[in-house]
Parts: C-alpha cells; sequence; structure tokens
C-alpha cells in the first residue's frame, strides 16, 4: 500500500516544488531569431521601393518600414549598403548611404542606420 | 502474523497537497509584494547615490556634467569617481567617441548603480551596459539645441530648460526655480528590443509630426496608433549608459510620468520618465531628495517641475 502510494505523494510533491520555483522565474530572456539574409533583403526592398516611387504602405503586411524623409516626400534617386553592420541579436543595424532630392529639388546625401528585424514579423525602421 | 503497515491513502495525500497549495497561492502574492518593495528600496537608494554623486561632483568642478559632453559622454561616464567606479573611470577614452573600439569594454559594462532591480531586461545582451536612471533635460521638444540656420525648421526654437544638455555644464546657482523645486534624475525602463512587438510602457513611437512644444508634442504621441507596427521608432531604450542621448540617458519632463515616449522629424523628442513601480516613479530632485511621483501629476506641475528656471509657482507634490 505505502509503495503504491509514493508515486501521487512524488507527483505532488513535484507539482508543488514546480509552483514554488515558478514565483522566482518572471524575468525570463525572449529569443526573437534573426534571420540575417531576409534582413538584408527585407532592407533592399524597402529602399527600392522608395527608389521606385511607391510607398511605404504598399509594402505591407511582407514588410513593416518607416523613413521619415520618405514620409516628408523626399525622393531616394539612389542608396548604398555599407559594410559595417551590427548585429544586436534580435536587429540587424544596416548603415546605407541615401542620395536624395527634397520636394523642392535640393540633392543631399546623407549616411543612416536602418534596424531591421526579422520576428515576429520583418521590421525595418530608421534609427 | 500480520505486519500490515497503515499509510495515507491516495485521498489523504491529495487533500493535504490541495491544501498546501492553497495556502501557496495566498502566500505567493505576499511574497512578490515583500520582494518588488525590497527592490524598489534599493532603486530608490541607487537614485539617493547617483544625486550624491552628482552633488560630490558639482562641489569640485563647479558645475554639473553635461548631458552630452565631449564626444558624446553622459553624465554617468563623468561621475564614475563618485559612485567608487575610478578604475572603470581611469580605461575610458574621453578623447574619441563612446561608441569607438577603445570604450568596447565600459561600453558592455554592467554596473549595479546604474540599474533599477525592478526593471525587466529584454533587451539583446550586445548592446551595451543597461542605464534606468535619466538626466532632465527638460520641457522642450529639441533633441539638441536650436539651429543657429536661419530657414532651418529648428531655428529659433528654445534653449533645452532643464538641467542636463548638450554642453550644459547647468551650475545650482542656474538653477533659479529652486533645486528643491527642480528634477535632476528619475527612472526609465529599459526598452523591448524589438520593432515587430509594440509595447506602450518602453518603445519611442513616430507619429509622424511637427510639435512645437509639449503640450503638442504629448496630444500627437498620445494619438498614435500603437498597434501600427509602422509607428515604430527606438526600442533599444537604455543602452548604453556611456552615451549621452536621448535614448540612453536623458528624458523630456513633457509627458507625464508612465507617458508614452515618441520621436519626431527633426530631431525632436519627447521621452517619459518611467518605472515597473505600480504607480508613479522615484524623482531625485536638485536639492538630492528623492521623491516617489504619482502618475497622474498634473500635467502642468510636471513640466513645472522639470524646468530650472520657469519661474513657476510648485504646489504639494
Amino acid at each position: 500500500m505505502i509503495r503504491c502510494m509514493k508515486s501521487p505523494a512524488r507527483l505532488g510533491l513535484l507539482l508543488l516544488a514546480v509552483c514554488l520555483c515558478s514565483a522566482g522565474c518572471e524575468k525570463t530572456a525572449r529569443d526573437l531569431h534573426l534571420d540575417e539574409v531576409l534582413a538584408h533583403e527585407s532592407c533592399e526592398k524597402f529602399l527600392t521601393a522608395w527608389k521606385d516611387g511607391r510607398s511605404a504602405d504598399e509594402l505591407k503586411p511582407a514588410i513593416i518600414g518607416r523613413d521619415y524623409a520618405w514620409d516628408a516626400g523626399d525622393k531616394l534617386i539612389a542608396f548604398e549598403v555599407q559594410p559595417d553592420v551590427f548585429n544586436d541579436g534580435t536587429n540587424l543595424h544596416i548603415p546605407v548611404k541615401l542620395s536624395l532630392e527634397s520636394k523642392s529639388g535640393q540633392a543631399s546625401t546623407s549616411n543612416v542606420v536602418y534596424v531591421v528585424g526579422t520576428s515576429p514579423v520583418i521590421t525595418v525602421i530608421r534609427d | 502474523m500480520s505486519h500490515r503497515r497503515r499509510g495515507f491513502t491516495l485521498i489523504e495525500l491529495l487533500v493535504v497537497i490541495a491544501i498546501i497549495a492553497i495556502l501557496v497561492s495566498l502566500l505567493l502574492p505576499a511574497v512578490q509584494q515583500a520582494r518588488e518593495a525590497a527592490r524598489r528600496t534599493q532603486c530608490k537608494n541607487n537614485l539617493k547615490q547617483l544625486g550624491l554623486a552628482l552633488h560630490n561632483y558639482h562641489d569640485n568642478l563647479g558645475c554639473l556634467p553635461s548631458g552630452t559632453g565631449g564626444n558624446g559622454f553622459s553624465p554617468h561616464a563623468r561621475i564614475l569617481p563618485y559612485i567608487d567606479q575610478s578604475p572603470l573611470f581611469n580605461i575610458i577614452d574621453f578623447n574619441v567617441s563612446p561608441n569607438h573600439a577603445n570604450n568596447l569594454v565600459p561600453r558592455m559594462m554592467n554596473l549595479p548603480a546604474f540599474l533599477c532591480p525592478s526593471n525587466t531586461d529584454k533587451l539583446p545582451g550586445n548592446l551595451g551596459g543597461r542605464n534606468n536612471y535619466w538626466t532632465n533635460t527638460g520641457t522642450t521638444v529639441l533633441n539638441g539645441m536650436p539651429s543657429t540656420v536661419p530657414g532651418n525648421p529648428n531655428f529659433g526654437m528654445p534653449v533645452p530648460d532643464g538641467v542636463f544638455f548638450n554642453s550644459s555644464k547647468i551650475k545650482f546657482r542656474d538653477i533659479t526655480d529652486g533645486t528643491s523645486n527642480t528634477a535632476m534624475m528619475s527612472e526609465k525602463m529599459t526598452g523591448d528590443g524589438s520593432n515587430g512587438i509594440s509595447s506602450p510602457r518602453t518603445d519611442t513611437y513616430q507619429p509622424g509630426t511637427y510639435p512645437s512644444n509639449a503640450e503638442e508634442a504629448y496630444q500627437f504621441c498620445m494619438a498614435v496608433d500603437v498597434n501600427d507596427l509602422s509607428k515604430q521608432g527606438i526600442s533599444n531604450i537604455g543602452v548604453p549608459w556611456i552615451l549621452g542621448d536621448n535614448d540612453s540617458t536623458y528624458y523630456y519632463h513633457t509627458q507625464p510620468p508612465n507617458g508614452r515616449s515618441c520621436r519626431y522629424p527633426p530631431s525632436r523628442m519627447a521621452s517619459a520618465a518611467n518605472s515597473e513601480h505600480i504607480g508613479g516613479v522615484h524623482l531625485l530632485m536638485c536639492d538630492g531628495a528623492v521623491k516617489f511621483v504619482n502618475q497622474s501629476i498634473d500635467r502642468v506641475l510636471w513640466r513645472a517641475i522639470g524646468s530650472r528656471d520657469g519661474g513657476e509657482v510648485i504646489s504639494e507634490f
């Protein structure tokens, strides 16, 4: 009788131990997987869409992106992805040299960084 | 002769386990509250220590450190010798940028003095040392100083009216509202690290509008649809402490405590103080006092506390 009682007792004690241990486990890290190849491709697609005169909304829902110069109506004449890419574990930080033309026709170049994430959705946001 | 041993029945055991489970479930919230109270006390104490360090810095050098000093270093980097971190201070190369390879080791280091134990860290590991204690840059909306070039959209905008901003070097005598009426530092949680997840408490959103003052910044920010991921701005909030920047070390008094943070073109900001404590944030005043400010504080009063020389009458808070 004692032998057959040991099993549920152990199970109960195990459940109790799990409950007690879980009290100290509220701070857990998340795993947001980054696909570097997909991040590079998405950034290029995003910039190519801007260069082609499309809107960022046309890329949704595949790519959710934002650039305030694009919002403001600046034209992207050319872009060049720079080599110093940084992977922070969740996002790829891609430096890009942009050649822009404002609505008034003024040309300018700027070095910017896009923060690209691939999980849970693809996001391309200018840093 | 029978040796039958009397044991517990299954029902008895289950009843005992159920009773223990009920007792644990009653006890756990109390235990968690006690733990949070301890964390909150430690968090407040850290803020107090930083206040003492800033006062010692002022005593020695005649002014407070700049919000963003030469090469972009934060006040946190400047006060290291006053929080028993002289060895770390000595390995920082202040002649180059905080992001330079020479400063990799200090940039990546987490210091308990800059961490509030209540904060849940969700940031990726290799972004740098975390910071939960931010300096008050005031109630203006510019990130940095106004442009001196006529025609620039930020030409003629007001200079920051807080205590820490670009090359600020504020002296206590410059704080004409009174050191007991002016905020020095507050808390801010680290970001969620992902632009694919919307976290209204910690993310910085982009409304795409052009606020010219604190109230416009607040209204535009509150109008953002936080479920629209294209409105995400900055999610890597609170790193690295060595860099004096709007997403690592200085906050604005435009948004109420635990309010929403936003950035706007061209180079305008409204990042709020916030915490994981229930109902508000700790606030270090320029006289060294640490208060707990309720998140429902009147916005006008919160902004008055944020300016060093606005001449406002500060009521009890």
